[in-house]
C-alpha cells in the first residue's frame, strides 16, 4: 500500500535511457538481471523505493550513490541477504526468487567484497576452490590438480603474479598477499566459476594507486568475458575510468540511469550529492 | 629471474601439509633434544646413548609413549576443534563416561544409576564399545548445538558442560568407581586389543620393548588418520576456513554450523576412545578419571602449533605437543637425582629450589613454562615466515 502512494513509479526509472529499454542500447548484452520495482522497508523506515536496475551482459554498471542511498540494500537483496518487500527481480528475462546467498549462488551472481572473500591463513589455491575443491577417485583432495588450474585460471584474465615467471605462489597463503593480490584472486575465482553477474563490493577502496589499476583491469578482462558487472564504488574517479552505465541513488530512490559520456565526473557527483537534480 | 616457489614449501611442507606444520616440527626437534638431556646424560654426558644406558634410554622412551596415550588421542580431535576456532572443556567427563560405559557394559554384574539398574549378564564388547563411543559422540553434539544454536562462545558453554556432564557420570555410575576383577578383565580380549602390552602378543619381546603398549600405535594410526582428513580432504579444508574466516567460509556456501558441530562431536568420540583405552589399560574407572584432560589437551595443541584464534594449527603438531609434555614428566623424575649430585644442587640457596622444581610435584611448573615458551616461539615462527 505504502509503496503504490509514493508517485514515482516506473516513470522515474527511464530518466535518460530508460532502464525498460531491452536489448541492444549500445552494450554487446543482454539482460543479465533486471530489479524492477523494489521496495524495501526496515519497519517504518523505507530503505528503497520502486526501484529499478538493470545490468547487462558485457558491461560494467556502476550503482552510486552517497552512504545511506540504499546501494548496499539494493544488492543485499540481489545477492538473497534480505528479501525485498516489494518488487521482482527478472535474472534471464525470467522472474526469480533469491531466498539466501546460496541461491543467488547457483544463479551465478558472485560478490567479491573487501576483505571478507578469501580466508588469509589458507592457500591461494586453497581459497580459489573453497567449496568446490577437487577431489579424486578416493575422495582425496587433488592439492596439485587445484594450484594448476588456479593459476592457469589467474592467468586467464591477466594475473600474471601466481604465473611459473611470476613472484607469487598459488601455495602461499593469502595472508601474505597484498589488498590488490587478494582482490585480483577473488576476482579471478567469481570469473572462473562461471559467474555470469559479479559484484564488486567497494574492489579499490584500500589499494594503492597501483594495485587500483591492476583490479580494474581485471574488471575489464571479466567484462569482455561476457560478465555483467556492477561496480559499486565512492570513487567516482574510479568509476569513470571502467564503468559503461551509472545508475545513481539518492535518499532510496533512483536519480536515474546515464551511459558513459553523458556525465563528466564533476556531473556524477553532483547528482550524487543533489546539488543537482539530473 | 622466476625464483622457484617450490622452495618456501619443501620438504615439510609435503610432509606436514599445513604451515602449522613448521613450529611444530622445530619442537619436534626440541623434544629430541629434552629426550636427550632428560636421560641422566644431562650430567654424564652424551655417550650414554652408545654404552650400556642405552637400554635404560629405550625403556624411558617406552614410558613416555605409553604416557601419553589418552591426551595425545584426545588432542588429535581437539586440534581440529581449536581450527574450527572453538575449545571443549567437557573431554574429561566423557572420557569418565566412555569408560562407565565401556567397563560396565563390557563386565556386567554391577548396577546403574545408584542402583536401578541392574547389570547382570555383560554384553559383547564390541556391542559396549559401541554404545560406549556414540555415548561420548552425543555429549559431543549436545555440545555443537549448544555452541552453534546459542552462539554463546564454546568456552563457556563447555565450561557450563563440563560440570553438567560431571553430573551426568555421578548419575550414571550412582558415585562409585568401578573396577574390573582380574579374571573379568582377562575374559574381555578387547581389552588387550586397546591396552595389551607388546610382550602379551609376543613372548620374544621380553625386553624393554615389550612394555610398549599397542594403544601407542591405535594413537599414532589415529594420528595419522586425522592428519590425512585434515590436510587431504574437502571436510579438513573446510574446517580450515571456517576457522580462518567465517564470513568468507559462509559466503563460499559452506555450512558452518554442521561443520562445527561435527568438530564437537569428534572431540567426544575421541574423548570416549580415550576412555576406552583407559578401561582397557587399568580396568577401573572413576568419576574424575579424566580430570585436567582438557586442560593438558589445549595445552599440547598450543604447544603444537595451534592459534587460539582457530584456522591454524596440525595435527601432528598437537601429537608432538603431548610428547613433549610426556617426555616432561618423564624427564623431570628422571633428571632430579642427577641433579642433585651435580653442581646445580652446590649452588647456595638458588640450587635448592632449581633441584626442587624437578620433583615430579613440580612436573605441572614445568608444563607451565614449556606452554609459555612454546607460545612465545611458535608466534615468532608464524611471524618470520
Amino acid at each position: 500500500m505504502a509503496d503504490g502512494s509514493n508517485g514515482s513509479g516506473k516513470g522515474s526509472g527511464g530518466a535518460r535511457n530508460g532502464s525498460a529499454g531491452n536489448g541492444d542500447s549500445g552494450g554487446n548484452g543482454e539482460s543479465i538481471v533486471r530489479m524492477a520495482g523494489i521496495g524495501k522497508r526496515f519497519g517504518t523506515v523505507s530503505a528503497l523505493e520502486e526501484v529499478d536496475f538493470e545490468v547487462r551482459a558485457g558491461e560494467v554498471t556502476a550503482l552510486l550513490g552517497d552512504n545511506g542511498a540504499g546501494k548496499s540494500t539494493l544488492i543485499k537483496i540481489l545477492t538473497g541477504v534480505y528479501p525485498p518487500s516489494s518488487g521482482t527481480i527478472y535474472f534471464r528475462g525470467r522472474a526469480v526468487r533469491i531466498d539466501s546467498p546460496r541461491d543467488a549462488r547457483a544463479l551465478g551472481i558472485e560478490t567479491v567484497y573487501q576483505d571478507l572473500a578469501l580466508v588469509p591463513l589458507l592457500s591461494v589455491a586453497r581459497n580459489f576452490f573453497l567449496g568446490r575443491e577437487l577431489t579424486g577417485p578416493l575422495r582425496t583432495l587433488q592439492v596439485r590438480r587445484m594450484e594448476r588450474e588456479t593459476r592457469q585460471a589467474l592467468g586467464d584474465i591477466g594475473i600474471e603474479k601466481f604465473s611459473q615467471a611470476g613472484n607469487r605462489s598459488v601455495a602461499e597463503a593469502v595472508g601474505k598477499l597484498s589488498g590488490g593480490e587478494r582482490q585480483s584472486v577473488a576476482i579471478g575465482r567469481a570469473v572462473h566459476f562461471g559467474a555470469s553477474l559479479l559484484i564488486l563490493d567497494e574492489p579499490t577502496s584500500a589499494l594503492s594507486v597501483a594495485e587500483t589499476e591492476k583490479v580494474l583491469s581485471y574488471t575489464q578482462a571479466a567484462k569482455r568475458r561476457g560478465l555483467g558487472v556492477i561496480f559499486i564504488s565512492h570513487n567516482i574517479h574510479h568509476v569513470y575510468l571502467v564503468a559503461d552505465r551509472y545508475t545513481i541513488l539518492r535518499h532510496g530512490r533512483k536519480t536515474g540511469d546515464y551511459v558513459k559520456g553523458d556525465l563528466t565526473e564533476a556531473d556524477i557527483a553532483a547528482i550524487i550529492t543533489g546539488e543537482r537534480e539530473r | 629471474m622466476p625464483p622457484p616457489p617450490a622452495r618456501r614449501h619443501g620438504v615439510l611442507h609435503a610432509v606436514l601439509g599445513t604451515p602449522a606444520g613448521i613450529p611444530a616440527a622445530i619442537l619436534g626437534l626440541l623434544l629430541a633434544l629434552f629426550c636427550v638431556l632428560s636421560a641422566p646424560g644431562v650430567v654424564n654426558g652424551f655417550y650414554f646413548l652408545f654404552d650400556s644406558g642405552g637400554a635404560l634410554t629405550l625403556r624411558t622412551l617406552v614410558s613416555i609413549l605409553n604416557g601419553s596415550v589418552l591426551t595425545g588421542i584426545i588432542v588429535l580431535a581437539v586440534v581440529m576443534l581449536m581450527i574450527n576456532g572453538e575449545f571443549d572443556l567437557s573431554v574429561g567427563p566423557i572420557l569418565a563416561l566412555g569408560g562407565y560405559l565401556f567397563g560396565t557394559l563390557a563386565i556386567g554384574g554391577t548396577t546403574l544409576l545408584g542402583g536401578l539398574i541392574p547389570v547382570g549378564a555383560p554384553l559383547p564388547a564390541v556391542a559396549a564399545l559401541l554404545l560406549a563411543l556414540l555415548g561420548c559422540t552425543a555429549l559431543g553434539v549436545v555440545n555443537g548445538l549448544i555452541v552453534t544454536v546459542t552462539r554463546i562462545p564454546s568456552f563457556i558453554a563447555t565450561l557450563g558442560t563440563l560440570f553438567i556432564f560431571l553430573w551426568v557420570v555421578s548419575v550414571y555410575s550412582g558415585n562409585q568407581s568401578f573396577e574390573a576383577s582380574r579374571e573379568a578383565a582377562q575374559e574381555v580380549a578387547l581389552f588387550r586389543v586397546f591396552s595389551g602390552r607388546l610382550r602379551d602378543f609376543n613372548a620374544a619381546l621380553s625386553g624393554p620393548l615389550g612394555n610398549l603398549r599397542v594403544s601407542v600405535f591405535w594413537m599414532i594410526g589415529l594420528a595419522l588418520l586425522m592428519q590425512f582428513v585434515l590436510v587431504r580432504t574437502r571436510y579438513g579444508n573446510r574446517v580450515f576456513a571456517v576457522g580462518g574466516n567465517v564470513q568468507a567460509a559462509r559466503a563460499q556456501g559452506i555450512n558452518v554450523r554442521q561443520v562445527k558441530i561435527s568438530g564437537f562431536a569428534l572431540t567426544g568420540l575421541f574423548a570416549g576412545i580415550a576412555g576406552v583405552v583407559l578401561f582397557s589399560q587399568f580396568g577401573r574407572v572413576q568419576g574424575n578419571s579424566g580430570q585436567q584432560q582438557e586442560l593438558l589437551a589445549i595445552a599440547a595443541a598450543v604447544v603444537g602449533g595451534c592459534l587460539l584464534t582457530g584456522g591454524y594449527g596440525s595435527v601432528l603438531g598437537g601429537l608432538v605437543g603431548v610428547l613433549t609434555i610426556s617426555t616432561l614428566r618423564s624427564g623431570v623424575v628422571l633428571l632430579s637425582t642427577p641433579l642433585q649430585n651435580s653442581f646445580i644442587g652446590e649452588i647456595p640457596v638458588l640450587g635448592i629450589y632449581l633441584v626442587r622444581l624437578t620433583s615430579s610435584d613440580n612436573f605441572l611448573t614445568i608444563v607451565g613454562l614449556t606452554i609459555v615458551g612454546a607460545a612465545v616461539l611458535n608466534s615468532y615462527i608464524r611471524r618470520r615466515l
